[in-house]
């Protein structure tokens, strides 16, 4: 039995429903649902409903069927159906089903995609109680805003997917003579400890290295990390204007700067090198003393890692302001029969104690500000830096805009080969003419797609 | 082969050396190249197979090592855990003999069409059959994928096996294989003896096509088994995933893990490896042309 | 055995200089039966490729002279703006550079180590079975944790390959993190991953040699390298041309082992492994741009269609 009659759509047969099997049951539910809302007493339990939800990260899938499992107790008849694969592949699936309306009920994938589908009208905008608790303490304000989209809030926030912190291997701090409970709180202290932790070979080869940055791979990652310093030095990837439109924000000092820390520490200090193991399993293995990266490692390290001494702290900040970033992923629901019951159960998965249950379980972090961490910090206190918020902190997102991905990835190339660049060393005309054809690049891109603007 | 033929005389050592070359000299310097180069045939997995029985731990090891140090059992039940690859198994092997089946029944019978008859527009229409082998998947799976909707495929085995259900490459081997491997006058000896042209398809062409029935039968299989982007899209239950689509289970965000990835990898590649022996006694068969002298 | 297709009878030919009325009449019948036969019997298997490959292809085709972005809705007509667009982009010449010098690698590696791995394995050498299976053995494996071992043997610092050429003295190189050494190194893996396939089909071809000849060819003195060159490799051409082709085609398709190797921070960079199949992929479903997207397939498929047309005539093994 339908929950509530909305408007009869024509139906995607997710369920192997055979359309003539299906109409039927509309018929006969159309009459009874006539009747029931003719004659209905108010009923607080809501009447047997599945949900399908597709997922991006298959590791959370299980949290998703725990959610499902707790969420039909108080709601009995409720059955959540999951799928999940890689976030590509995933964003491939969700782009072919979701405009040929054989999506699902429910899912999460990064903003990027809801933008387009939102501008094809094929994501609904929140619905008044949705905004009533995004409004509320439940999330930072600039949460609500990174969901924004041409004055439309789309999804219930769910996900931190990219709040890094640094890591420290407190065993190396010992050796190297530093404080393991004063990690470095600007990015020059960063260099300056970095030189102290790295091992170099006779030839002055970095063997261990003092902080593994992310030199060479690509896309998203190269230019992430590169946020992260870019930010702390006073620019951004691209900004709007007041009119709307769009121009890149670090062909200038900041830009530079940023670079020249990069340039700095491969070439000058050599506390990292493109040779050496990167990234997450330099740190787990001990290849790396510092490391800035999300989460996720925190529960890599727990199983792979388990002997390596660490702890955590938030991003050193530059001369203007903090460094770091944030990715915040949201649930979506679609545009269905099944949409009010979609979105009551993605309150659900977002309500504090779900929140920390997901952080317990999977190791992902809330967006949610009002969760009351102390049973998490007790048993992991790693994790303070990613679940508070520090007062005065500024927080960044990536940009909604469509032609972002483009930018982001373009620009992650030409970076890896500027980081390669032994000339830019010590030559700020090099790095700033690097800057300025990478700036330029960016705004090609926007010009292309119609956004840019520097007024 | 023999020197007599070349007309020299031979010594007693001459016979000797040649004797002991070709018993023991060549076949020596042929099993040492053919073992060297499995070792790097092998390499990669017996990695694959070493890390399925390495506990979390010893995934990330640096330097890596191909073997366990503690050797482990529970990453196979633990990945068969994970997701209802029972399930998973029975509908790779659904769709997979499925398409099968049908390449090879249609490799025949236009590959038959194509290597032993001419007709107006064969040409153009053999080019067509190859060209739309040369189009990458991903660029028309969308216009594909709207196709399968109109038809109320989504979420079908019938929509899953859709792409694999030909294959143009078959069809060209097939063609080869007929046209260069089976003598005209067997076919023209069968028309006069007034069978028709579907009874030579059958009676005279599918059985000399042994081997080469083996070797596309193996390659619309795995074909079939390793595909994943588009069962991904077409399944819209988790019921209906496939092998390979079982294994991104172990792909996170941001890290894999590899121990339950090698250990389900492995239980995948065991199908495809029976299928291989099954069909390599085909392959290797070679076509008995009796009553035929050059 | 003809190497050729046996040209249909048709009346002008000299077997029908026989009474015209008559050989006529039943030439007739006999052509109209073959015709009915072949085209009801491609009926069905060209309505399968039109649903299953032709109209979908006809249509990204279409869609290449618009302006498709994948989730919007309107989509207006560019004509060739797409295809200019192309010749313009510093990506798209650098894949098409990368792919074709991949594809020629790839192709005369794995079609050469094939032959020699299938003539060894085509004779009667002990555990011949064994041998094929291990060889066709990569062609099985999937691709992650395939790509993943191949990272670590390329590894610069840890990898066995450096490992290995360190006993010779050789410092180490860095497989997959060195400009053009990188393609290299994805090369080797490619031709690693289809020998066993090329092995396969040459068997094929190999064991439909029949053995009559090679003993006529050597009652009359020739032995080793001559047969090889005179007898097996012209039987071989049929097949050769297969392979050959169907390498190509699988070459300039190269998607999943640069997609996995470059993916996650222990990549190769991602510039020198650029392959149009990726650059297509990111244009189509990171970027949305569809219809350039299609306009690239397009060309790839053109440059591939020519490349195989050349190999047809090439090698020049029949004809019709």
């Amino acid at each position: 039995m339908k929950q509530r009659m909305r408007s009869i759509k024509p139906q995607r047969t997710t369920s192997g429903l055979s359309r003539r099997a299906f109409l039927k049951s509309t018929g006969v539910g159309l009459a009874g649902a006539a009747g029931v809302t003719v004659l209905r007493p108010r009923i607080s339990v809501a009447a047997p409903v599945t949900l399908s939800m597709w997922s991006c990260f298959p590791e959370i899938e299980q949290f998703y069927k725990k959610a499902g499992d707790e969420y039909a107790k108080t709601h009995p008849g409720f059955k959540l159906d999951t799928l999940s694969a890689d976030i590509r592949s995933m964003e491939q699936k969700i782009a072919a089903a979701i405009p040929t309306d054989t999506g699902p009920d429910l899912y999460d994938v990064s903003r990027n995609i809801i933008l387009s589908l939102a501008d094809a009208n094929l994501v609904p905008p929140d619905p008044p109680k949705v905004m009533g608790l995004l409004k509320s303490s439940a999330f930072h304000p600039s949460v609500v805003e990174f969901n924004t989209w041409k004055g439309q809030v789309y999804g219930v926030p769910f996900l931190e997917g990219s709040k890094p912190a640094l890591y420290y291997n407190t065993k190396m701090f010992k050796e190297a003579g530093l404080d393991p409970n004063k990690p470095p709180a600007t990015f020059d202290e960063l260099l300056t400890y970095a030189q102290k932790l790295t091992k170099k070979d006779a030839a002055g080869n970095p063997t261990r290295a003092g902080i593994t940055l992310r030199l060479v791979g690509q896309g998203s990652g190269i230019a992430e990390k590169f946020w992260y310093v870019l930010y702390a030095m006073g620019g951004d990837p691209v900004v709007q204007t007041k009119s709307g439109k769009w121009h890149n924000n670090y062909d200038n000092d900041a830009g530079r700067a940023a670079m020249k820390f990069y340039i700095d520490a491969v070439h000058k200090y050599r506390v990292d090198d493109q040779k050496l193991p990167r990234d997450t399993s330099a740190f787990v293995s001990e290849q790396a003393a510092m490391h800035m990266r999300e989460a996720d490692v925190i529960g890599t390290l727990k199983e792979k890692g388990p002997k390596v001494e660490y702890m955590t702290a938030p991003i050193p900040r530059g001369p203007k302001r903090w460094g770091g970033m944030t990715q915040p992923y949201s649930i979506y629901a679609s545009k269905g029969k099944n949409m009010e019951a979609a979105w009551d159960f993605a309150q659900f998965l977002v309500s504090p104690p779900m929140a920390l249950k997901l952080t317990k379980e999977v190791g992902w972090l809330s967006l949610r500000q009002d969760v009351d961490w102390a049973p998490l910090l007790k048993e992991t206190p790693q994790y303070k830096p990613f679940v508070v918020w520090d007062k005065g902190r500024q927080i960044y997102a990536e940009p909604l805009l469509p032609a972002w991905d483009e930018i982001e990835s373009k620009m992650a190339d030409r970076l890896v080969t500027a980081y390669a660049d032994k000339s830019l060393l010590d030559n700020p005309a090099g790095i700033a003419k690097t800057m300025k054809d990478i700036a330029a690049q960016s705004d090609e891109i926007l010009k292309k797609a119609g956004v840019y603007g520097t007024d | 082969m023999s020197p007599q033929a070349e007309g020299r005389p031979i010594t007693p050592v001459q016979r000797a050396r040649e004797t002991w070359w070709r018993r023991v000299g060549m076949p020596l310097t042929t099993h040492t190249v053919l073992l060297a180069g499995c070792v790097a045939m092998l390499f990669p997995y017996l990695w694959m197979l070493g890390t399925s029985f390495k506990p979390p731990d010893e995934t990330m090891l640096w330097p890596p090592r191909v073997l366990p140090i503690h050797w482990t059992w529970a990453n196979y039940p633990k990945a068969m855990d994970a997701a209802p690859f029972g399930l998973y198994f029975f509908n790779s092997l659904l769709v997979s003999a499925g398409a099968t089946l049908m390449v090879i029944a249609t490799s025949l019978l236009a590959g038959f069409i194509f290597g032993k008859y001419q007709f107006p527009g064969k040409r153009l229409l053999f080019i067509v059959i190859l060209a739309s082998a040369m189009f990458p998947f991903e660029t028309y799976m969308i216009p594909l994928y709207l196709t399968m909707k109109s038809f109320g495929w989504i979420n079908t085995y019938q929509g899953i096996a859709a792409p694999y259900l030909i294959m143009s490459f078959g069809i060209f081997l097939m063609r080869q294989h007929i046209a260069h491997g089976i003598p005209d006058e067997l076919v023209d000896a069968a028309r006069v003896d007034g069978a028709s042209e579907l009874r030579i398809f059958l009676r005279v062409i599918v059985p000399l096509c042994s081997s080469a029935i083996g070797a596309i039968g193996i390659l619309a299989f795995i074909q079939a088994w390793s595909a994943f982007i588009w069962p991904l899209l077409m399944a819209t239950n988790k019921n209906m995933f496939l092998m390979e689509l079982g294994l991104s289970t172990f792909q996170f965000r941001f890290t894999t893990e590899y121990h339950l990835l090698c250990a389900a990898a492995v239980l995948n590649t065991v199908p495809m490896l029976i299928a291989f022996v099954i069909l390599r006694r085909r392959i290797m068969e070679s076509v008995a042309l009796t009553g035929l002298k050059g | 055995m003809t190497l050729d297709a046996a040209p249909p009878l048709s009346p002008e030919g000299a077997a029908g200089r026989v009474s015209r009325a008559t050989t006529t009449r039943r030439l007739n019948r006999l052509t109209l039966a073959k015709y009915r036969f072949c085209y009801l019997g491609l009926l069905p298997i060209f309505a399968i490729y039109w649903v299953l490959r032709l109209e979908p292809i006809s249509r990204t085709f279409y869609l290449s002279f618009h302006d498709w972005h994948l989730i919007r809705p309107n989509r207006p007509w560019v004509g060739l703006t797409n295809y200019r667009e192309l010749l313009d982009d510093p990506n798209f010449l650098m894949a098409l550079w990368n792919t074709s010098l991949f594809a020629v690698a790839v192709v005369v590696l794995s079609v050469v180590v094939g032959l020699a791995l299938s003539v060894l394995l085509a004779g009667n050498l002990r555990f011949t079975a064994a041998y094929q299976a291990i060889y066709f053995l990569p062609v099985i494996t999937p691709m992650v944790p395939m790509a993943i071992a191949w990272k670590w043997i390329f590894d610069a610092r840890i990898g066995i390959l450096n490992y290995v050429l360190s006993w010779f003295g050789v410092s180490p190189i860095g497989w997959l993190t060195s400009p053009g050494v990188a393609i290299w190194s994805i090369i080797i893996m490619s031709v690693w991953k289809v020998l066993g396939y090329n092995m396969i089909l040459l068997l094929v071809g190999l064991k439909n040699i029949p053995a009559t000849l090679y003993e006529a060819a050597s009652i009359d003195g020739a032995f080793g390298w001559r047969m090889f060159w005179r007898i097996t490799l012209p039987l071989l051409r049929p097949i050769m041309l297969f392979v050959i082709v169907v390498s190509t085609i699988n070459a300039y398709n190269v998607f999943t082992q640069v997609y996995v190797m470059t993916q996650g921070s222990q990549a190769a960079p991602g510039a020198q492994l650029r392959v149009l199949v990726f650059d297509i992929y990111q244009n189509g479903f990171q970027f949305f741009k569809m219809g350039y997207a299609s306009a690239e397939a397009v060309v790839l498929t053109l440059i591939i269609l020519a490349l195989t047309l050349v190999q047809f005539r090439v090698i020049r093994v029949d004809e019709g």
